[in-house]
């Protein structure tokens, strides 16, 4: 019996191990039954992994939403350049379509406007300009936030 | 597991179960455990459970305090458990104090550059370090009743001690059916469960 003091710590340790079997070659079922059996509560830490995980799928949708934004002003803002080049009633179709397509609410009505009063080239071009303006903008308010 | 952003939400939650498990296993080791009436209260120094600790391991990943690499942790639930690993060696070291050893150095004669001293045996872990307190002397203190009236205990720690830890090879060396050493296994299991619940102080 004494041979029972004699051994070391790692002896005890293995014993341990060996009494209380690892989770990896348990079922999840007999992993919950051990928790209850050892007195673990786990409804508290299961409502804050799933408000964890609601926190981080808003957080990702939101991120993907913003990245979104972000490549399709790029695509605009490409656009807005090709359109420099062409000529006068060119930019006011094109133009025509970029309002259309990528303002909303009280900011088209004022671009619609603009356009409508836009009566030479340059006007055109200076309207092409601030709508060049307001994307580069909103794409740094992107990268801000 | 190459992306943990396809786990679903029952995964998840399997995993922070699993953890929980672990860390249990770790928090009995380390005897982090106050009896409540006839019920075993698990709380570390501090008063974490080890469900809070796995939660805060699945926290610090999903929140990239801890960054996952499946290129080198190509098994995301070990990652899982090393990361539960280092906070429970964290929360050792605090309830330890200075009392932890540091890591032994010793420099190398010609250059005087810092050599590094692998550790074997029991020290390697600080988990491993506290097997050594109270949990020791209630698992000796539970074997020594029962050796007298199980012979099967004596002989489950010499295969132990000869590292025959597997249920069926313990069998085979003993000659016993294996089923023998599941119950033996069981009865421990409860034996230490309802010391821990009743409070490790009264057995001594």
């Amino acid at each position: 019996m004494n041979m029972i003091n004699n051994y070391d710590e790692r002896v005890w340790d293995r014993l341990l191990d060996f009494v209380f079997p690892d989770e990896k070659g348990l079922t999840r079922e007999a992993v919950q039954a051990d928790l209850r059996r050892s007195g673990v509560d786990m409804r508290r830490p299961s409502e804050k992994l799933q408000n964890l995980l609601k926190d981080t799928r808003e957080t990702r949708d939101a991120r993907a939403t913003l990245e979104a934004a972000r490549q399709s002003r790029q695509a605009v803002l490409s656009k807005l350049m090709t359109i420099k080049a062409a000529s006068g009633p060119v930019i006011r179709e094109k133009l025509k379509d970029v309002i259309a397509n990528r303002l909303s609410g009280p900011q088209q009505a004022v671009y619609a406007r603009k356009l409508e009063d836009a009566a030479s080239d340059e006007d055109l071009k200076s309207l092409l300009e601030d709508l060049s303006r307001l994307e580069a903008f909103m794409e740094e308010s992107d990268n801000d936030s | 597991m190459s992306n943990i952003q396809d786990l679903t939400e029952d995964q998840w939650q399997e995993l922070l179960e699993r953890l929980t498990h672990y860390a249990l296993s770790k928090f009995r080791k380390c005897g982090w455990c106050r009896s409540r009436g006839n019920t075993a209260e698990w709380a570390a120094p501090g008063g974490d459970s080890p469900a809070d600790l796995a939660f805060e391991a699945i926290n610090r990943v999903l929140t990239g305090q801890r960054e996952y690499d499946p290129a080198s942790n190509p098994d995301f639930h070990d990652f899982m458990k090393s990361v539960v690993d280092s906070l429970v060696s964290h929360l050792v070291e605090k309830a330890v104090g200075h009392q932890t050893d540091r890591m032994p150095v010793r420099t190398d004669r010609e250059s005087g550059e810092f050599m590094e001293v692998e550790m074997t045996g029991p020290a390697r872990d600080p988990c491993d370090i506290c097997i050594g307190g109270e949990t020791v002397d209630l698992v000796r203190g539970i074997v020594h009743a029962d050796a007298s009236k199980d012979p099967l205990v004596p002989q489950l720690l010499e295969c132990l001690e000869a590292d025959i830890v597997k249920p069926a090879e313990v069998a085979e060396y003993l000659d016993v059916h294996v089923k023998e050493i599941y119950k033996a296994q069981k009865r421990l299991r409860r034996k230490i469960d309802q010391r821990f619940a009743s409070g490790k102080e009264r057995q001594r």
